[in-house]
């Protein structure tokens, strides 16, 4: 049961969350280019950790995932894929009930039963062929339903591109996790479990880095200016991502004038 | 009595209401001339039209000229490009207008010649459409690689101009008019201003 004290809290905390995205983008909410895609008032820094971050990929990222796409049987690779996804089920469970979406929490629920059992703990994905397919969320895409604001383009070291509102959600996101909270030892199992949720974050970047090598290629060594493109390219796909696949709102239109 | 009153205002509101509403509704139907499944016939011939040029292997310059002009047929060259452009657009004069124009075909065909070679195997299947307003009509389409998932592939189709165009294309989401402004705009600063320098480096770049 939750009591009406717990119920007002959650209200409290809610509404602090969502004050801290509208400050961190009211501090900065320089008058923007009409044209302009998002504001950018803190493009230099942007830049420097744009520049950073390309340096992180160069020396460290782009060679361990290409030594992990060699070296890697591709069977091998399409399971720790599945697991990956499998890990994050709790916490888009979790994001979809703060979201008050209860259908596509029971749907991530369902997905999790499913590829705990038949799946063999997340290594292969039955429930896709159930009709239960991977729909991730995460917190910036609940503060955004509960209303607050995008704010503005910023560049996060390791984290690369964001919005004031995916900053802060990235960051809850984080330690609304269940792996964080075994690996914190919130959650007291045993060794291999944490030992596991710690090995997982570096598995799950390169894995990352690893499913969209040609597009982060592309973007980062080949665009005229990577810094621009990686802008460009995540604030659009997480429009998307946030607004759902059937919005038409973020469309251009060409003959205005 | 006061209440009645209020109803009769209330009745009076709506059907002043309807009445302002209603011609909109009514040039509605007879200005949206496109509908749904006029734009994804539309892009299922533009689809079989670009296919053409990857299975017989249109590469390089010839290749490039045979897709441009597939394109000031098919979409709304001129169009995208000024939305490119933004408030910059206004600043031109004629002449730099014109040398836009030139200079935005050779970026459109430098790009074609350096990604030619990327569409070998791909094949593209429009799934359906939804209705973008004043905006026209979003094709839906699904662009499938082989040994890598399917890429959501959007395209605005509209009639805006005259004639069913396309507007432009959507890859997950990320508008490809859109990101040419930004591109251009990012190039525009970098010069700060300079119209007629950056109008020299887009004819010379690799494109997008």
């Amino acid at each position: 049961m939750i009591s009406g004290q717990a119920v007002s809290r959650m209200w409290w905390i809610r509404a602090c969350l969502v004050a801290l995205t509208l400050v961190s983008a009211a501090c900065a909410s320089a008058p923007a280019d009409p044209d302009a895609l998002i504001a950018d008032p803190y493009e230099q820094t942007n830049r420097d950790i744009h520049a950073f971050n390309k340096g992180v990929d160069q020396v460290l990222l782009k060679p361990v995932s290409e030594v992990y796409d060699f070296a890697t049987p591709a069977l091998v690779k399409h399971l720790i894929a599945n697991e990956v996804r499998y890990l994050q089920l709790p916490g888009i469970f979790i994001n979809r009930l703060l979201q008050g979406d209860i259908e596509a929490a029971g749907a991530a629920l369902g997905r999790f039963s499913l590829n705990t059992t038949l799946g063999a703990v997340g290594l292969l994905d039955p429930a896709t062929e159930f009709g239960l397919p991977h729909e991730p969320t995460d917190f910036g895409v609940t503060l955004a339903v509960w209303g607050a604001d995008e704010g503005i383009y910023l560049e996060l070291p390791f984290f690369g591109p964001a919005t004031s509102r995916h900053a802060v959600g990235r960051v809850v996101n984080f330690v609304l996790d269940p792996g964080f909270l075994v690996t914190a030892g919130v959650i007291d199992l045993s060794g291999v479990l944490s030992a596991a949720a710690t090995a997982r974050t570096p598995v799950e970047v390169v894995n990352a880095r690893h499913e969209n090598a040609e597009l982060i290629n592309e973007v980062l060594y080949e665009s005229e200016d990577s810094y621009i493109t990686a802008r460009t390219g995540y604030v659009q796909f997480r429009r998307r991502f946030v607004g759902g696949q059937d919005s038409t709102e973020a469309l251009p239109d060409i003959f205005e004038e | 009595m006061d209440s009645d009153r209020m109803i009769d205002r209330r009745k009076l509101m709506q059907a002043a209401i309807a009445a302002s509403t209603l011609p909109a509704i009514m040039t509605a139907g007879t200005a949206r001339a496109l509908n749904g499944s006029d734009a994804e016939g539309f892009v299922t011939d533009l689809v079989a039209e670009l296919r053409g040029l990857v299975d017989n292997n249109r590469s390089g310059a010839e290749g490039a000229a045979e897709f441009l002009r597939l394109l000031e047929q098919r979409a709304s060259v001129d169009a995208v490009g000024r939305f490119a452009m933004g408030r910059t657009w206004r600043e031109m004069s004629d002449t730099q207008q014109a040398n836009f124009k030139t200079a935005f075909r050779k970026y459109i065909s430098n790009t074609y010649q350096n990604r030619f070679g990327e569409y070998a195997g791909e094949e593209i299947v429009v799934t359906g459409s939804v209705d973008a307003g004043s905006k026209g009509v979003l094709v839906k389409s699904l662009l499938k690689r082989p040994n890598s998932a399917d890429v959501a592939l959007e395209w605005l189709v509209s009639d805006r101009g005259g004639s069913t165009r396309l507007s432009d294309i959507i890859f997950e989401g990320v508008s490809l008019a859109i990101s040419l402004r930004e591109t251009f705009g990012g190039m525009l600063e970098s010069r700060n201003g300079d119209i007629d320098g950056f109008i020299a480096e887009l004819a010379t770049s690799k494109g997008a």
